[in-house]
């Protein structure tokens, strides 16, 4: 059970390191080849990928309001570099 | 006539006020204080605007300087007068990574469920260490190198928040799963 859950583990850690884009360009290229024979490891991607999407539609992003722009340009005319 | 310290604000800094006021929202958690944190991040940035080299990654120096701003001046008001560090305010201590990784992980069928404000629930509920470092990551996109610079913590330790973070939101959300009626057996993907 515990070999199992650190597999899991293994792979879930090395799914995300290559969906941030933070292995190098062999490993990836070894990912994706494990990825295509391994189903666990393909299912445990569009999992993950799920995940960041949902994170990524439901983050309400803010914006700087107008007024805000215009108070930032009109102090720096005023403000010393 | 602009000087070229001006054209450089204007054209390289201000681009990216809506991501700085998103990232403030997030660090504080105040609308009403955000676009002070936003307005003294661009006032730092352009007094410091000679030590900025053109055309480098102006999105991860003025993360850097509100991430900075927020600690020496948002938190020293809370805690009247007291400089803090970063990691003096992070809630967690951060683990080693290889004690991190635990494999929670969702049905994607339960996604389509989920409504997004019960999301920016469990997002907001999340320590602010955790919380920050995700939206910069998921939803800014920025590098690991990037939010290493910002955070001024190793790559190591990037990666270990994120994962602990990532943990964390998804074990939220198996609550919130819960509360609409799935078993454990239907939430869990193993």
């Amino acid at each position: 059970m515990r070999e199992i859950q650190q597999l899991n583990d293994d792979v879930l850690q090395r799914v995300n390191l290559y969906l941030d884009g933070a292995m190098t360009q062999e490993a990836a290229a070894n990912f994706r080849s494990e990825m295509n024979h391994n189903p666990a490891v393909s299912e445990a991607l569009h999992h993950e990928q799920s995940f960041r999407d949902l994170l990524r539609n439901s983050v309400h992003r803010r914006k700087a309001s107008p007024n805000l722009i215009q108070n930032i340009k009109d102090k720096i005319r005023t403000a010393p570099h | 006539m602009k000087s070229p310290q001006d054209k450089i604000f204007e054209g390289e800094f201000l681009p990216h006020a809506d991501a700085l006021a998103n990232f403030a929202y997030y660090l504080i958690q105040d609308e009403d204080e955000v676009d002070d944190l936003v307005q003294d991040t661009f006032m730092k940035a352009y007094k410091a605007i000679d030590q900025y080299q053109v055309g480098t990654n102006s999105k991860a120096w003025l993360f850097r300087i509100m991430k900075n701003t927020f600690i020496n001046e948002y938190k020293r008001k809370k805690r009247q007068g007291q400089k803090v560090t970063y990691e003096e305010i992070v809630t967690f201590h951060d683990e080693e990574e290889s004690n991190l990784t635990s494999y929670t992980d969702l049905r994607t069928e339960l996604f389509s469920d989920m409504m997004g404000d019960e999301v920016m629930i469990a997002i907001n509920e999340l320590p602010r260490d955790y919380r920050t470092i995700m939206i910069l990551c998921y939803v800014e996109e920025f590098q690991y190198e990037e939010l290493a610079a910002i955070f001024d913590i190793p790559i190591g330790t990037v990666r270990s928040r994120l994962s602990r973070a990532r943990g964390l939101l998804k074990d939220k959300l198996k609550e919130y799963a819960k509360g609409l009626g799935y078993t454990e057996e239907n939430i869990n993907k193993n």
